[in-house]
């Protein structure tokens, strides 16, 4: 019981000071769950990249596998709830009449340098996820050929999603490593 | 669209949502826009909103629709139904990834698909990159010089990203 209302706080907090989309939480998300040893160095990476290869929002994906690896389907379930509270009780205030906060000149202008930094995190965010994605130098040019094709609008997220599986399965299969 | 047909909506796109977030930015724009749900101006001030408060972009984003077509309750039921595909995927998967995780098919094809997703989180990024170099030209200097800032600040606030956009609010009020 205990852990689940960690869990839920926690969660709740990082919904709440976490700006910029989730991306830009995935530090705070690993930073939260280190503290509490949830997750130890060596799950990190494993559990970034099971929330980015699941479909929906990564940092609800993310917040959904600590909270599973703790109490099952209700602690990921209880973690969910947590970092989207804030967030759905934020949106629903500003939509009910709040709306009017976000057009003053003073707040527009908090808000566009809040978006630096955002892009800052974001960039940083990347970064860390560049160096679990390009561990060998030959997978550089799939992610290129991802972004191209991404960035073109030429395939759904979907569609790229099954070609990278069917190319690397047949990588996989084709390619013998010696014994 | 009635509201069967929207939560239903919301549960596609959120199956169809890989490499967070604003994946499912340009999913709801083809679907709701597209279709004539909401108008074009308007999706366009909720991903501000979007962007400008607390959480994942996507979660916001199906919170705000939803409440635009029908009220709180359509608010929260749009974005549990964004969220439904991910959290039962996750919960059958896990646990079967936890018993295969040595497998060598296994692995490769966290590599692969790892690979091909941060291509796509490549693509949000240069996006991104390029708006605020729109939005920013009419203050290019303090736009760069808040950037450079919190790149210096960044690794000190590391642990205190609100800190970081304290600054940046800031650093907006004064100059931006």
């Amino acid at each position: 019981m205990k852990t689940l209302r960690t869990l839920f706080f926690e969660f709740l907090w990082l919904g709440l000071i976490t700006f910029g989309g989730g991306l830009a939480m995935l530090p705070t998300i690993r930073q939260i769950a280190l503290k509490h040893h949830w997750i130890e160095e060596k799950d990190w990476e494993e559990i970034v990249t099971l929330s980015q290869l699941t479909p929906g929002a990564i940092a609800v994906n993310c917040a959904n596998l600590i909270g599973y690896r703790q109490r099952k389907v209700w602690g990921g379930l209880v973690a969910v709830l947590g970092i989207i509270f804030a967030p759905v009780l934020i949106i629903t205030l500003l939509a009910l009449g709040l709306q009017v906060f976000l057009e003053e000149p003073l707040v527009i202008k908090a808000l566009s340098g809040m978006l630096i930094v955002v892009f800052v995190l974001f960039i940083m965010s990347a970064f860390q996820l560049g160096k679990i994605a390009w561990q060998r130098w030959w997978l550089i040019p799939f992610s290129l050929v991802s972004f191209s094709v991404s960035y073109l609008q030429w395939l759904s997220p979907l569609w790229v999603m099954l070609m990278a599986l069917i190319i690397t399965l047949l990588i996989t299969l084709l390619w013998r490593p010696r014994t | 669209m009635s509201l069967v047909a929207l939560i239903i909506q919301f549960i596609i796109v959120g199956l169809l949502t890989f490499g967070g977030g604003l994946v499912a930015v340009t999913l709801l724009y083809d679907t709701f826009v597209t279709t004539g749900v909401i108008t074009s101006d308007f999706f366009y001030q909720m991903i501000t909103i979007s962007e400008s408060t607390p959480g994942p972009i996507a979660i916001n984003l199906a919170t705000y629709v939803g409440f635009s077509q029908y009220g709180v309750i359509g608010g929260i039921l749009t974005t549990f139904a964004f969220m439904l595909p991910s959290l039962f995927i996750i919960w059958i998967i896990y646990p079967a990834y936890q018993k295969h995780r040595d497998n060598r098919i296994v692995k490769s094809v966290m590599v692969g698909l790892r690979t091909a997703i941060f291509g796509m989180i490549l693509v949000t990024l240069v996006r991104m990159g390029l708006t605020l170099i729109e939005s920013s030209m009419e203050t290019p200097i303090q736009v760069i010089a808040l950037f450079l800032f919190t790149l210096m600040l960044f690794k000190p606030l590391k642990n205190r990203p609100y800190l970081l956009l304290m600054v940046g609010a800031v650093f907006g009020i004064f100059f931006l």
